[in-house]
């Protein structure tokens, strides 16, 4: 097995004269290395040849650092052969942030006391040596080179109990060792939300200890974890030759870095995965497009019948399907479909919903969906609206923990399916995902999937989706229009044709205001929407701008033309900064704690605060 | 208060380019210098000012943030009108964006729709530089397409390690401000010429018609 550990170092200067005295096979391959990487590699999949191989390169970076070599020698490890670096590569590198020098130091010396204590268990012949830690700063990445055979698969059952126990792996035989890795790296992991991510996997599960030899133990699990990501990320043995052939359209390097930032995340995920919500995706490397079709797979095996119905804060509903207030949307939907009901109560809620079928209409939608998915290897990379979807789903309320859960995710990206299932012919905009993902919060799947549904033909959202310029037209002539005043455009410019701008109230449309809502304050967006359609968004924008009046007034002039509201821009500029605030992302408040309220997010929970009172007052 | 006002120069930079290759991160790392941990995707459009001195001038840029997603192009209309100057972002580790920048140029023409279509200022910026793995955008190709879409800067940043995001903004900035002297020239001439101008021209057309009808008259 190889780790690649790629890292920065100020300290490690001693490696760098290891390096010179390094001849042969070792120095060749470090110069044929790509100068800008800084790598270790340490292996111990074959037992019978040398235990631990190492080689490495020069990190040549624009910064001015000394640049440090890290060579088996100086972790004390035998130098790897040379075929073992062509033949031998096995699937996972660990990388730290190149900027946590302390964080390096302490990888390091882990290493090496891993490696000595590697060297003792050798004399067993299947020693295999993991790197167990779950944090922030590494991620495991699998090359896309494929080694597992059919037989690997087949235990993939058994590793599952030794998943739970993930963290466990960190215990060695070497109190010594230990204790330093363990001294270690509290010392350099002081982030809260890491020592949480810790803490809560330590707390998963008992320790479970099978072999005497606990070392060898944890290092056969480390083995079997590497197979059990790979199985999971691509089926079958067939599915994963495929993907890979697949893939390299991609530039091989990427395929890389694409692994490399979505694999620590996977595996994070997986080895939580069953532990009912405690699988969370990590938030490093967000950034980066992960590979989607991978999380997919991921995701679309991820059990979330082990949620509860409504993740909100919201009292829970009576009959067991979502909140008190998704129960009453439901209800407000059967109102407005049916003249003849009016103020249905709680009690009709069984009579009137027929929860039976919808869920039946659910699971048909998700079954063909996942079918489709399942039966090709790159699906996704086929359909638009789910390629586009993807990029997205990492990046929905991204700032509130609970869209960090696997499972949450997969409940998410299951309605998404349906949805896409039964209306093939909508488009993706972003906004969408952040319209399902509200719905998500407070009911179930079924119950989301109907309510969008029903959202959705009410609102004619897929016919604004796919014509973007219709949504456009109808928020300026029956919502919101922002004027230039001709007069005076301080802009200094007069290349606004019509003097008029077009652009919030339709973009605000799109989403339905939902991306902009903070989640803890959805539940009166969708009040309202469901109550009244467009009408209510009309409210809604309304309460928003009457919010919003005394720091408007300064650069607008407010106008009513029948019932939709008009703004005479004086100042757009000030105007923008006003009204862009709305579409600021608020940070999370109760749903993630310990993210700091910043500035802006006071300000927009004030804000929110001050448009739920005025709807609560009309 | 208007008289400080105008003396200050607003300037409209808008940020293009597809979604997820760092427009909002560049955008937040220069005007609040911090790198956003959560990542959203843009809906719309997002504004930030940001108040330099420039050669001595007072500048309010007041940066767009647009969003990425091909849909949302066709709402570009109201955002690109009146922008001063053009940032083209791309994702050097995603070639699939860089191969995009025809596009975005060209939808930033057709729908901002500037006076001067062959000089208009724009910037092509490379993000993500901080993802260096060997397979980025090589800076090579992208001077290639920048010199033959009539000589366009380039710049390599990252929002992340904060390398050259200032550099870039500043460049950015500066250029709007050359075009803005072009304008800055013309404007005052064109507000008095509306006044005056036409005035003259009626005159003129008044003098030309009344002559001939006086000769008429005698």
């Amino acid at each position: 097995m190889i780790e690649q550990l790629r890292l920065r170092r100020k300290k490690i200067s001693a490696s760098s004269k290891v390096q010179k005295s390094h001849s042969g096979k070792l120095f060749k391959q470090i110069m044929k290395m790509p100068r800008n990487k800084i790598q270790i590699r340490l292996s111990s999949r074959d037992a019978s040849r040398e235990n631990a191989k190492g080689d490495d390169s020069n990190y040549v970076d624009d910064m001015d650092e000394n640049i440090g070599v890290i060579t088996p020698q100086n972790i004390g490890c035998k130098v790897f052969k040379s075929k073992d670096y062509r033949t031998g590569r096995l699937p996972f590198r660990l990388h730290t942030s190149k900027s946590n020098k302390s964080l390096n130091n302490a990888v390091i010396s882990s290493f090496s006391s891993l490696y000595e204590q590697n060297l003792k268990v050798r004399k067993d012949e299947e020693t295999k040596l993991c790197e167990p830690h779950k944090n922030k700063s590494f991620a495991i990445k699998e090359t896309m080179e494929d080694h597992n055979s059919d037989s690997e698969e087949s235990n993939c059952e058994d590793v599952e109990p030794a998943f739970k126990n993930f963290p466990e792996t960190l215990q060695l035989n070497n109190p010594l060792s230990q204790n330093l890795m363990e001294k270690k790296f509290s010392e350099t992991l002081q982030s809260t939300r890491l020592n949480q991510l810790y803490n809560t996997s330590d707390s998963s599960s008992p320790i479970k200890r099978k072999n005497t030899d606990s070392s060898r133990h944890n290092l056969v699990f480390g083995r079997k974890i590497v197979q059990k990501v790979s199985i999971i990320a691509t089926s079958s043995h067939k599915d994963k030759v495929d993907t890979i052939n697949q893939l390299p359209k991609f530039p091989e390097a990427k395929i890389t870095r694409i692994t490399r930032e979505c694999y620590g995340r996977l595996l994070s995920d997986l080895g939580l995965s069953g532990s009912s919500s405690k699988g969370t995706l990590e938030n490093s490397s967000l950034n980066v497009v992960i590979d989607r079709a991978k999380l997919l797979k991921v995701l679309s095996r991820c059990d979330t019948s082990q949620l509860p119905p409504s993740i909100c804060h919201c009292t829970p509903g009576d009959h067991g399907y979502g909140c008190e207030n998704s129960e009453e949307w439901v209800l407000k939907v059967i109102e407005n479909e049916d003249s003849s009901l009016s103020s249905l109560s709680e009690s009709d809620f069984d009579e009137f919903f027929d929860y039976k079928k919808v869920s039946e209409q659910y699971e048909t939608c998700k079954v063909f969906a996942f079918g489709k998915v399942h039966s090709a290897v790159n699906y996704e990379a086929n359909d638009k609206f789910l390629k586009d979807f993807m990029r997205d789903i990492s990046r929905t309320f991204c700032s509130y923990n609970l869209f960090k859960h696997t499972n949450i995710l997969a409940k998410f990206l299951n309605v998404i399916l349906a949805i896409h299932q039964k209306y093939p012919e909508m488009e993706y905009i972003q906004g969408l995902n952040f319209i399902v993902a509200s719905l998500c919060l407070h009911c179930n799947e079924p119950m989301a999937f109907w309510l969008f549904c029903n959202l959705s033909e009410n609102l004619q959202l897929g016919y604004y989706y796919s014509n973007i310029d219709q949504i456009l037209k109808m928020a300026n002539d029956t919502i919101l229009e922002l004027k230039l005043k001709k007069s005076k455009t301080p802009m200094g410019k007069n290349t606004f044709k019509n003097n008029h701008l077009d652009s919030f109230a339709a973009t605000w449309a799109l989403s339905l205001m939902s991306h902009a809502v903070p989640l803890e304050y959805s539940e009166m967006l969708w009040e309202k929407l469901f109550d009244s359609g467009w009408e209510g968004f009309k409210i809604i924008i309304d309460a928003i701008l009457q919010v919003l009046k005394p720091q408007l007034s300064k650069y607008c002039k407010f106008k009513r033309s029948g019932k939709k509201t008009i703004l005479v821009c004086s100042n757009l500029a000030g105007m923008t900064k006003v009204l862009g605030k709305l579409n600021k992302p608020p940070k999370s408040k109760e749903y993630a704690i310990e993210y700091e309220v910043s500035e802006h997010s006071s300000e927009c929970f004030q804000l929110w605060e001050a448009i739920k009172c005025k709807l609560l007052d009309d | 208060m208007e008289k400080k006002k105008n003396k200050k120069v607003f300037l409209k930079v808008v940020i293009i380019g597809d979604s997820g290759v760092g427009k909002t991160s560049l955008i937040h790392r220069y005007t609040s210098t911090r790198f956003l941990q959560d990542f959203k995707p843009t809906i719309g459009a997002e504004f930030s000012n940001k108040e330099v001195v420039i050669n001595g001038k007072t500048v309010v840029a007041q940066i767009w943030d647009t969003a990425g997603q091909e849909r949302y192009q066709s709402l570009g209309i109201s955002f690109y009108r009146g922008a001063d100057c053009c940032g083209i972002v791309f994702d050097r580790s995603d070639h699939s964006s860089f191969e995009n920048l025809d596009t975005w140029k060209n939808a930033f023409l057709k729908h901002g729709a500037p006076k001067e279509e062959g000089t208009f200022p724009f910037l092509v910026i490379g993000n993500k530089s901080d993802l260096d793995d060997g397979s980025l955008v090589k800076e090579r190709d992208a001077q290639q397409w920048c010199a033959d879409n009539g000589n366009l800067e380039y710049i390599e940043t990252s929002a992340k390690d904060n390398t050259s995001v200032e550099e870039a903004f500043t460049k950015l900035i500066e250029k709007g401000m050359e075009r803005e002297k072009v304008n800055l020239v013309e404007l005052p001439d064109r507000m008095s010429q509306k006044n005056k101008t036409v005035n003259l021209q009626r005159d003129v057309a008044k003098d030309v018609n009344r002559k001939p009808q006086k000769k008429k008259c005698c």
